[in-house]
């Protein structure tokens, strides 16, 4: 009803329109029709519509009692026909960072500590666009609380099943409460009451709790820390390609999403801090990346790592496609202190990692009951620091509760967390990428596989640890730039990739965005293909991307600059399905989320390594294996049932011509 | 699936919601000063706009349809996905009770003390003349009772969203069947009324009574410039004054289009195929605003005539128990006077 009505007033847009006009009153359209539907008695029918939100569930259904004392008005305003051009559309600096999660924000803190001028630019605004606005608790390692190394290293290599980066957990180990420390200096680590004791949780009156820790609030914070720290932001703005000249990195090159005015930066080192990416969200809400730092790596010639792990988080099924709810109280409360947890035992435990994905497989096979009525809500609790100290703040994960997550696969595209990105070499302990002057950090985009095949670091390194990727990245960026001097973008190469940005602006006819997507989304999120995979399946989806690739992408139409984004992003996710495809066929055994029907079983032989993809010198994608260190291996005396503590994927044990179970944890 | 807007009416233009959006979701419109939901195809319900609303303008629906993930259980008997989330007004939950409480309370007082004063005032008037016999009451009564049924009940389903209805609690669903009910019931008394001024002797003589004349027009003018201070004698009425008259024939009127145009809109599914869905239209507009004329003027009208009439005392009996003070009969009705006499 209200888009029908924008769409009639789009053509005077500068009209301001209430209500309904006086011709589609007189000739009675349809849409006056739908809402005389919406009540038996009343009055006009579109001021009757405005009384109920546009496509809302009936009055009865409302929650939490209402808010005006005049007649609602859920009817929008029409949409603006163009938004203006930002002030600054071209900048100059040391160090570029695009992306203003924690990996961001430290890179740019960092870099500007160094001496050097930073430009941050982010597709939303720092500190609620990607990922890093959901973060729920932070980790860091304590020798002073007694924590020991070698339990992490055993931990996190046992955990990613013997493919894990352990260079970069010594890294970790070392500098993680100097990170800790530091964003608790900048204001990132506020500690506050929770929801539920405040009395917030009960009517789930999530605007109520924000507003009263608004001073405590850690998003807008970031914005305010970049302004601190002298840190140039330009938001709303998508980068699209980093630009190479005389063998090294000088700027990059996108446009500000609203207005779609195009923006230089040339920079005399850019780190990129742009997380991985999704297709489409659905309950989770990681829509914000789009896999535009690895499709900006590759076209550069970089090798990409880790596609073929899938991380399937799950959602409420009942709201399968709402991701505040499940998500709000961790949003909204302190970022919960965890570490300290670190034993043998549990180094011994998590070598039967797979089982977190076992159960998802064997999940969605058996399906879900129908909802009973009850909201399924959990405490999400993890218990804290064994150290016994009581200096100890490391105290656990206590959130208020929150509904259990059954509906996995909600974030189909998502890369295991700190596993997939672009590849910089095993000794790499910065993110350089291997061009002069470009540096990768963070989840998703660094390919440092510190997470292995399957994420154990616990609850809240992540936040820490690409915090630490960023600290370094930056070091590095800015040490970099100042041993450079600045060189501009060519105005010819600017011409040329701006013709580019701007091309689907500029076709007279193609395909929506949207659309595209939404096959994009029916072809990859399906559980046979991207959780229960053959090699069967995964060719027949490969033959239908390699289609998409060439047909669609290339003809993807943007009628607004907000289509505009809509389809660059389109192309990024197609590229990265085609990369998630290749790693997936060839790694040919089943690993981490990594389950493979034709070969359900894991290959330590042949497939202790990454797979990597890289554009080739005709542009083909080709795919080739990178063998990791020895010692990251694990003992190879160990025998299989030790070595993945008796935790095995469907099939696997009959594969292996292994014992009979010594315990049931699977069934095909 | 996305976001919703509440109230746009709370929108205070703090640009937050367009701010905070990861996916582009929002435009402004500096004219309006009040954000846009331009592309709700790409919400993510990652609910920011919702948490950082300042005016509470924003909702978050859970609804969802056509998201593939790799498991979603069937659809169920209960209702799914339906759940509105909306900021919940702090005023709401204590201050419209309190408000509640302390207003009704005054009014139970002066209700109580009305009540004894009354009583006490009829009791000490004079002789009292018949003016409504047990028939008339009786369809005063049912009028009164639907008419004032019709009013709360039409005005909380046009208003169903205001906070004020939704306070009460009631669902649109049941007070549109008390509303349709109540309709019922005033239909039937007028068209028990149109055969009691045909069918008999008492309602012949009461429709002629009330017939309008053109003594009516010039008792108006009279009656005005009287008392605007012009040297004229107050007008002379008979059984029934112009005031009353002009008011049983807008009642009249009025039971009858809010009668056609109610049924229509009850109906408004068949008679919108039948007829042209303009008619319907065009119903309910004649509806909501006679209803508002309707119920002012009874405000306005009569209930001068019944409570604030300087002549009738605290309240003119005569609905409740066909009585009416004798005097008073006599002071506004001379023309009538032989009647009383011989009714006395």
């Amino acid at each position: 009803m209200a888009n029908d009505l924008q769409k009639d007033s789009a053509s005077d847009a500068t009209e301001p329109k209430q209500g309904v006009s006086r011709r589609s009153f007189l000739t009675g359209s349809a849409s006056v029709g739908a809402a005389v539907a919406a009540s038996a008695t009343g009055l006009l029918g579109a001021q009757q519509a405005l009384a109920a939100p546009t496509g809302g569930p009936p009055a009865e259904n409302v929650v939490l009692g209402g808010g005006s004392s005049m007649e609602r008005i859920a009817e929008e305003p029409p949409i603006p026909v163009s938004v203006p051009a930002p002030g600054k559309t071209e900048y100059s600096c040391d160090v570029l960072v695009v992306g203003g999660g924690f990996a961001g924000l430290m890179a740019a803190v960092t870099a500007r500590e160094a001496g050097q001028s930073v430009v941050l630019i982010d597709k939303g605004r720092p500190g609620f666009s990607g990922l890093s606005p959901w973060a729920s608790s932070h980790r860091w390692f304590d020798p002073e609380m007694g924590d020991k190394a070698e339990y992490v290293r055993e931990q996190m290599m046992r955990g990613g099943q013997y493919i894990a980066n352990l260079n970069w957990v010594d890294v970790w180990v070392r500098e993680s409460k100097g990170v800790y420390l530091k964003l608790r200096e900048l204001g990132m680590l506020d500690r506050y009451e929770r929801a539920a004791d405040k009395g917030f949780a009960d009517d789930l009156n999530f605007v109520g709790y924000r507003e009263a820790i608004s001073k405590h609030d850690r998003h807008p914070r970031v914005m305010r820390i970049l302004a601190e720290n002298g840190v140039e932001v330009c938001e709303k703005t998508m980068v699209t390609d980093v630009i190479q000249q005389g063998g090294k990195v000088v700027g990059a090159l996108g446009f500000h999403v609203p207005s779609g005015a195009l923006i230089t930066c040339h920079a005399k080192a850019v780190v990129l801090c742009m997380g991985g990416g999704v297709y489409k969200p659905a309950g989770w809400p990681t829509s914000g990346i789009s896999h535009d730092g690895i499709f900006i790596g590759y076209h550069l010639g970089l090798p990409i790592i880790g596609q073929e792990f899938d991380d399937f988080h799950v959602s409420d099924s009942n709201e399968p496609a709402n991701s505040f709810y499940p998500n709000g109280w961790n949003y909204l409360e302190n970022l919960w202190f965890t570490g300290g947890d670190w034993t043998r035992e549990t180094a011994r435990r998590s070598a039967s990692s797979a089982e977190t994905s076992i159960a998802k497989i064997n999940t969605v096979f058996e399906g879900l009951a129908p909802w009973d009525g009850t909201r399924g809500e959990v405490g999400n609790h993890i218990a804290g620091s064994k150290s016994g100290k009581p200096a100890d703040l490391r105290t656990g994960k206590f959130n208020t509760t929150i509904p259990k997550g059954d509906a996995y696969g909600c974030a189909a595209g998502f890369g295991m967390h700190l596993t997939n990105g672009v590849f910089c070499g095993l000794d790499d302990t910065v993110g350089y990428s291997g061009i002069p002057g470009l540096y990768v950090a963070g989840d998703g985009i660094c390919g440092g596989a510190i997470g292995g095949a399957q994420y154990t670091g616990g609850r809240g390194f992540t936040t820490n640890f690409v915090s630490v990727q960023g600290k370094r990245a930056g070091e590095a960026a800015a040490h970099h730039a100042s041993r450079n001097s600045l060189e501009k973008i060519q105005s010819a190469t600017i011409a040329s990739r701006q013709a580019a940005i701007l091309a689907p602006s500029n076709r007279n006819k193609g395909f929506s965005a949207n659309w595209a997507l939404d096959c994009l989304q029916g072809i990859m999120a399906p559980a046979w293909t991207i959780v229960v995979k053959s090699q069967e399946r995964l060719n027949a989806a490969l033959s239908q991307i390699s289609f998409m690739r060439d047909n669609v992408i290339p003809k993807l139409q943007a009628t607004s600059p907000h289509d505009l984004r809509l389809c660059h992003e389109m192309q990024h996710k197609v590229l990265q399905a085609e990369m998630k495809l290749r790693s997936a066929l060839a790694r040919e055994e089943s690993r981490g989320p990594h389950y493979r029907e034709d070969f359900p079983y894991r290959d330590d032989k042949n497939f202790l390594c990454y797979i990597a993809v890289q554009k080739g010198e005709q542009g083909q994608m080709q795919v080739a294996k990178i063998d990791i260190k020895e010692e990251w291996k694990g003992d190879p005396r160990e025998d299989f049932a030790t070595r993945y503590a008796e935790s095995y994927y469907p099939g696997e044990r009959e594969a292996l011509h292994l014992a009979p179970p010594a315990k049931t944890g699977s069934h095909a | 699936m996305p976001v919703k807007r509440y109230d746009l009416n709370l929108c205070i233009g703090c640009r937050n919601c367009v701010d905070v959006c990861p996916m582009d979701v929002f435009r402004f419109h500096e004219g309006m000063n009040k954000s846009v939901i331009a592309y709700p195809e790409n919400c993510q319900v990652c609910g920011q706009c919702y948490v950082y609303c300042l005016g509470h303008s924003l909702a978050l629906s859970g609804e969802s349809y056509s998201y593939p993930v790799t498991s979603v259980r069937a659809a169920s008997k209960l209702p799914m996905n339906g759940q509105l989330y909306i900021s919940r007004s702090p005023d709401s939950k204590f201050v419209t009770p309190a408000i509640a409480a302390l207003i009704g309370s005054m009014g139970a007082h002066n209700a109580l003390i009305w009540m004894g004063k009354a009583k006490a005032r009829r009791q000490a008037q004079g002789p009292t003349v018949v003016r409504m016999d047990t028939n008339q009451r009786l369809q005063h009564l049912v009028m009164l009772i639907s008419f004032l049924t019709l009013v709360f009940s039409g005005f909380a389903i046009r208003y169903s969203g205001t906070w004020f209805v939704h306070n009460l609690g009631l669902g649109v669903r049941l007070v549109g069947i008390v509303h349709r009910l109540a309709g019922l019931a005033l239909m039937t008394s007028g068209l028990y009324h149109l055969a009691y001024i045909t069918a008999t002797r008492e309602g012949r003589r009461l429709f002629r009574d009330l017939w309008p004349r053109w003594k009516d027009l010039k008792d108006l003018v009279t009656a005005l410039r009287h008392h605007l201070g012009a040297h004229v004698e107050r007008p002379r009425f008979g059984r029934f004054t112009y005031a009353e008259k002009a008011e049983y024939w807008a009642l009249f009127a009025g039971t009858a289009s809010m009668g056609l145009t109610g049924t229509l809109l009850w109906a408004y599914k068949s008679a919108g195929s039948l007829l042209s869905f303009w008619w319907v239209d065009l119903a309910r507009t004649v509806h909501f605003y006679e209803a508002i004329v309707a119920s002012l003027t009874i405000l306005v009208w009569h209930f001068y005539q019944v409570f604030l009439d300087p002549d009738a005392g605290p309240m003119n009996w005569a609905w409740w128990n066909g009585e009416i003070s004798a005097e008073h009969y006599q002071r506004g009705h001379e023309l009538d006077a032989s009647q009383v006499e011989g009714r006395n």
